[in-house]
């Protein structure tokens, strides 16, 4: 069987998303051994996808400008793009800050914060700067497929992968496709 | 009625003229996804998910009715499109994320969401924030959920008769109101809950029962309500495996159409008072646990010439119980003898038109029977005429309202009115002589506890006199404050009571949703209520502790 | 001349940091910081919500240790009722947090920080990660898959669902154990701790034979924080929290609710983490360590009989005086690890567990709640205000990683100049200064942030920001 190598990135996410990936447990050991190759993820040391990858999985939504810039790369660098989790998907839990304008979010995480002692922003050029609302990814860049969930369930995961690994088109449906 | 031929996917069929295009195809078993739509209530098209063609051009299957020469397709690719479009206009909207709504599983928007497998947004995600009215004891409501259907105001105008929720501004800045925009929690709403109960989503939910599980990890429990005589139906959605209620809806199928009061949705969830958790002995002036054999013991050396007082409380499988172990040493510890007997039923209460209150504000306790005079009242097809002395909030919405002493007067005045209903719970002689010269009153007595007629059935009357050995049976201990002094009083009871110094022994009995038995409702008719819970407590049921009593000592 | 070389994105933590490291003439390292690059506003945008919904809100925080946010968030919402939750809640929500702890610490050892372990700092980064053991050592492998999926099954079985289950709210649990899941678990608790035995066996034998390197990596003195039980063994759900001095005295042993009393928050410019310090010592001198090593460190002892068999050989470490070398948290981890599967049996094996009792229902009392626990990373709190209808005014979260936050940077700093020499850079060089963040198994999305993938690319600049040299790991 063809091989298919996959990277993955996670920008403004709880990484549940890659827990419920490593959820897929023995199965992931399977789809190794089927042709999946992991490429650049968190779990691995490989810090940039390779040119020819297929599949670039994005966990998260899109809050900073390193996150835009992530990407957009991801995009450049793999043939197919799978947003994954409610957050990379619609947006997520996170754009409840979008109620809220930045330097007030800032201003009670540093400064109001009653164990905060002394505080001030943090401004290091070294930190990204947050946008002033949070994406999801489609707002960026195009998306093929999309796992919605938080997180989407190991079996949803698994669905896909091996959908794709056999060739066909993924399509969630039943209790794969789940928003919470 | 002559009937009318259409088609519904290609299919003929014959319709009663009136109905819609929505309530045929589900008499067919054919399937249209709603959202706006709910049963009892007048349709409004408003979400448009319920979208059909006829004959090319589309309509809202909810509130087009049948018309000759109908052809009617349900599933059209424009209607699907359609269909599609709406859902994602609808979830971008405001703030539909599922992951932290209370909500989620139970949601008719999340289903129609599975339903048509969308798995992402085409339109940019939300971006106006609302604040969440947290102001009422029971209800949460948040508007960043909402989806505009306006069922919560047409349930708490059509059905509850509350009128208490309306809506303000236009478009998608509509705003779900209470009153004149105030919070919820000082607005006049009567914690009915009916709104909680038909949201489809999650804009406005149950405080208390806050994530303690979804429908499907549920069992329903199909029970009345036993907060009053009225005996409202109810269904008791339990946890699975797990001992406590989820919450309480009312039974739509039932007579109080999905209505219920604070007390039954709510006030049954609460523990009013700490429980009993033991058999307890005051000697000295001091508190002992001790066993229940050894209570057992105790009341059986006071139990030959005891008196024994019930509440209202008591099920009718007790009560015989009761009167059988005591036969006429049994008395009700409150008045059970209505002033003048009901001649009416809750259903003749529905078809009336004129309704005489006298002394009781409706949306304070007998809600239920509020919400179909008020409902009557609002929609302009009732009047009430409203008698008090002390503040009643029926007045609002009352034609005419009169002091007590007013009530001559205030008959005169209406004596023309067809057949009014008069609805009482306790009146003075002079009122009852007043009342009883109006040939043209039907009379709708309100019980004064849930099961005042059972105490009747059974042949048990209300006195109060003291007595060397007391046995007390039941919930409200009260009535016995003058008499208590020097006698051995015994009390069987679930709660902890505030008297407590006034009695020597203690035992604790089932209460609420641990124990199941039958009652009289308000119509005179048994209804049951149904056991849910185990017992977290210590506590008898009334044949246990007179089978353990026989063993002592024969009864 | 300065030079700065940047490590980004930090792989194999759970959560994304990036490194800037600063040399001198001379090629040696002057300054390193850990720049950690999120701020999500959680404390911002729950003001305004029902209470109740914090305990479903707050693990969105992280999806690696959301039992730890779901249950210290459930703690500080049974406060407000002010209800003392049934014995048979508390004990269904310790368990899944043994769960939680079996699951993070399993996965961490074997398939984040095993690797350089096994492997070699200076192995092929291609192969030095968990698919790379599951081609060298397929059955060690399957183990280390086996340990995560049993610490995701108990809370999966108990809670619903392994990620962000709805479980734990104001008053208790909604859910009773069902007794086919108490016999599942405790089926397979043995096998588990046989896993982890050769877990510590691993991590013993790279400390017997890298003795000289476990000494030096960066190893430092620091305070020491953790929970502990009344007669001061470890505790990871509930108890009094106590700190420890540099040198291995007990300063006090507070209750979570003073902890504004003695936590402080210290921000720098250059990271989204602040630096927590125990402030009646001050800063800096108030820097402490939290998690397995602070826990261990902390403690007397540990409750279930073999954890504290290999309590005993970890104490014997440092001759009973605090342990300070930054590669033990790994050998500590093991080790709470199988008290985790202890205490979970313990806690089957009591009658309660099954108990249908688990909730008890309230209405708001009380206008502020705390609630604290040990995160398998190190101490969790959640502090809300509430107004008298239960709407959320204020909220303050001092994460598990939050209080290592000093102690990783001093790592880095101490790595990065004992390893990096600027004039012959190489990829295993930055891979250790990586790894001495991945001792803390720091859960930055916890903390803050998730920067996302960048390349690895080692640049030397000089002052005018012309690049001299660089390594680029691909």
């Amino acid at each position: 069987m063809k091989k298919i190598k996959i990277a993955s990135i996670w920008c403004e996410g709880c990484s549940g998303c890659h827990m419920s990936f490593l959820d897929m447990d023995e199965r992931l050991v399977e789809l190794i051994n089927k042709g999946l190759e992991i490429n650049a993820t968190p779990i691995t040391d490989l810090k940039v996808p390779d040119d020819d990858t297929d599949i670039g999985i994005i966990e998260g939504a899109v809050a900073t400008d390193h996150h835009e810039e992530e990407v957009k790369m991801m995009r450049e660098k793999c043939k197919f793009i799978v947003a994954i989790g409610d957050c990379a998907v619609f947006g997520g839990i996170v754009t409840m800050r979008n109620y809220t304008p930045v330097d007030e979010l800032l201003k009670r995480g540093y400064i109001e914060t009653e164990s905060t002692v002394d505080g001030k922003i943090p401004t290091s050029p070294e930190l990204g700067k947050l946008l002033p609302k949070v994406k999801a990814v489609n707002e960026v860049i195009k998306v093929d497929y999309y796992i919605p969930g938080c997180p989407p369930s190991a079996d949803a995961i698994y669905h896909v992968l091996n959908e794709i690994l056999e060739g066909r088109v993924p399509m969630l449906t039943g209790e794969l496709l789940k928003y919470e | 009625m002559e009937k009318i031929k259409i088609k519904i996917n290609g299919q003929e069929v014959e319709a009663e003229p009136g109905k819609t295009v929505l309530q045929i195809a589900k008499e067919m078993n054919l399937h249209i996804p709603t959202l706006c739509y709910f049963e009892p209530l007048l349709p409004q098209g408003s979400c448009r998910l319920c979208i059909v063609e006829d004959r090319g051009k589309l309509v809202t299957s909810c509130t087009t009715q049948v018309a000759p020469n109908m052809d009617v397709k349900l599933d059209t690719p424009d209607v699907v499109t359609s269909r599609k479009l709406i859902l994602q206009l609808l979830f971008t909207e405001r703030n539909h994320y599922c992951m932290y709504c209370e909500a989620s599983g139970n949601c008719e928007l999340q289903k129609l969401g599975y339903e048509f497998g969308l798995d992402h947004f085409e339109f940019e995600t939300y971006e106006r924030k609302f604040s969440v009215d947290n102001s009422h004891n029971y209800i949460v409501i948040d508007p960043n959920r909402c989806v505009l259907c306006r069922r919560c105001v047409r349930a708490c105008s059509q059905l509850a008769g509350h009128n208490v929720l309306g809506e303000m501004n236009r478009g998608i800045d509509t705003m779900i109101i209470a009153d004149m925009d105030i919070p919820l929690g000082e607005s006049s709403c009567t914690s009915c809950g009916l709104c909680v109960q038909v949201c489809p989503t999650g804009a406005i939910t149950d405080k208390r029962s806050s994530y303690f599980g979804k429908d499907v990890q549920t069992e329903v429990i199909n029970s009345n309500c036993d907060q009053c005589p009225i005996g409202c139906g109810v269904k008791v959605y339990k946890r699975k495996g797990s001992n406590f209620i989820v919450k309480i809806y009312g039974d739509f199928d039932k007579e109080n159409e999905g209505i219920l009061c604070k007390l039954g949705r709510y006030g049954a969830l609460f523990e009013e008072k700490p429980r009993l958790t033991s058999p307890k002995i005051r000697d000295d002036s001091q508190d002992r646990k001790i066993d229940f054999d050894e209570a057992i013991r105790i009341m059986s050396e006071k139990i030959k010439d005891a008196v024994i007082y019930v509440d209202g409380t008591l099920f009718n499988e007790e009560l015989s119980l009761i009167k059988k172990v005591f036969k006429d040493r049994v008395f009700s510890l409150y008045e059970n003898e209505p002033p003048i007997k009901s001649d009416v039923t809750i259903d003749d209460i529905k078809k009336a038109n004129n309704f005489i209150v006298i002394g009781v504000d409706l949306n304070r306790e007998y809600g239920v029977i509020g919400s179909f005079i008020k409902r009557k009242a609002s929609a302009g097809n009732g009047k009430i005429t409203t008698f008090d002395n002390n503040f009643n909030s029926l007045a609002t919405v009352s034609e005419n309202v009169f002091g007590l002493e007013e009530l001559e007067k205030g008959l005169e005045e209406l004596k023309n009115l067809e057949s009014p209903i008069v609805i009482y719970k306790k009146l003075s002689k002079k009122n009852v002589e007043i009342l009883s010269k109006y040939k043209n009153l039907r009379f709708f007595h309100l019980p004064f506890e849930t099961n005042s007629i059972g105490l009747l059935k059974e042949n048990i009357k209300h006195k109060i006199e003291k007595s060397k050995n007391i046995i007390f049976i039941g919930k409200n201990p009260e009535g016995l404050k003058e008499i208590l002094d020097d006698s051995f009083t015994i009390a069987l009871t679930p709660y902890e009571i505030e008297m407590a110094n006034k009695f020597n022994l203690l035992i604790p009995i089932k209460d609420g949703f641990e124990k199941e038995g039958t009652f009289y409702n308000i119509d005179g008719k048994i209804v049951k209520k149904e056991r849910v819970l185990e017992s977290k407590f210590e506590s008898f049921d009334l044949r246990t502790i007179f089978e353990e009593l026989n063993k002592v000592k024969s009864l | 001349m300065n030079k700065k070389i940047l490590i980004n994105p930090v792989t194999r933590i759970e959560g994304h940091a990036r490194v800037t490291i600063f040399l001198n003439d001379e090629g040696k390292v002057d300054e390193a910081y850990l720049h950690i690059d999120q701020f999500r506003g959680f404390e911002k945008f729950s003001e305004g919500r029902y209470f109740a919904e914090m305990p479903i809100i707050t693990p969105r925080i992280c999806g690696i240790c959301p039992i730890s946010h779901h249950l210290a968030s459930a703690k500080a919402t049974d406060e407000i009722l002010g209800v003392d939750i049934p014995r048979p809640a508390k004990l269904l929500r310790e368990l899944i947090h043994m769960g939680q702890i079996i699951q993070s610490h399993s996965m961490h050892f074997f398939e984040l920080a095993g690797p350089d372990l096994i492997f070699g700092w200076d192995a092929d980064p291609r192969i030095r990660n968990v698919v790379g053991l599951i081609q060298a050592n397929p059955e060690l492998a399957l183990k280390a898959v086996k340990l995560r999926k049993f610490g995701q099954r108990i809370i999966e079985l108990v809670a619903g669902r392994r990620i962000h289950p709805t479980f734990a709210i104001p008053g208790g649990v909604n859910q009773a154990l069902d007794p086919k899941a108490r016999d599942e678990i405790l089926s397979g608790i043995n096998e588990m701790i046989s896993y982890l035995e050769e877990g510590i066996k691993i991590a013993v034998d790279y400390i017997e034979k890298n003795k000289e390197v476990c000494e030096k990596f960066a190893s430092f003195p620091s305070g020491y924080m953790g929970l502990i039980k009344e007669d001061g063994s470890l505790e990871l759900y509930n108890g009094k929290i106590r700190f420890m001095n540099r040198d291995g005295k007990v300063l006090n042993d507070f209750d979570d609710k003073d902890y504004l009393k003695y936590i402080g928050e210290r921000v720098e410019d250059w990271s989204y983490l602040k630096f927590p310090y125990y402030k009646p010592l001050g800063w800096p001198d108030g820097v402490y360590r939290v998690g397995p090593l602070g826990r261990l460190n902390a403690s007397d002892k540990i409750s279930t009989p073999i954890a504290n068999e290999h309590m005993k050989n970890f104490k014997k470490i440092n001759d009973g005086k605090p342990v300070e070398g930054s590669i033990y948290f790994h050998y500590a981890r093991l080790i709470e690890a199988i008290y985790g599967l202890e205490r979970a049996r313990e806690i089957l094996e009591d009658k309660d567990s099954l108990s249908q009792n688990v909730l008890i229902s309230g209405e708001v009392k009380n206008e502020e709640g705390i609630g604290v626990i040990e995160a398998p990373r190190g101490t969790l709190i959640h502090h809300y205000w509430v107004d008298e209808k239960g709407t959320i005014k204020k909220v303050n979260l001092i994460v598990a990683t939050g209080h290592n936050n000093w102690a990783m940077s001093k790592s880095v700093e101490s790595v990065a100049k004992g390893f990096i020499d600027g004039k012959n850079l190489t990829e295993g060089m930055l891979n250790r200064v990586e790894g001495a963040i991945r001792c803390y198994d720091p859960c930055l999305s916890c903390s803050t942030h998730a920067i996302g993938k960048m390349p690895l690319l080692i640049e030397l600049y000089d002052n005018n920001g012309n690049l001299i040299n660089f390594v680029k790991r691909d």
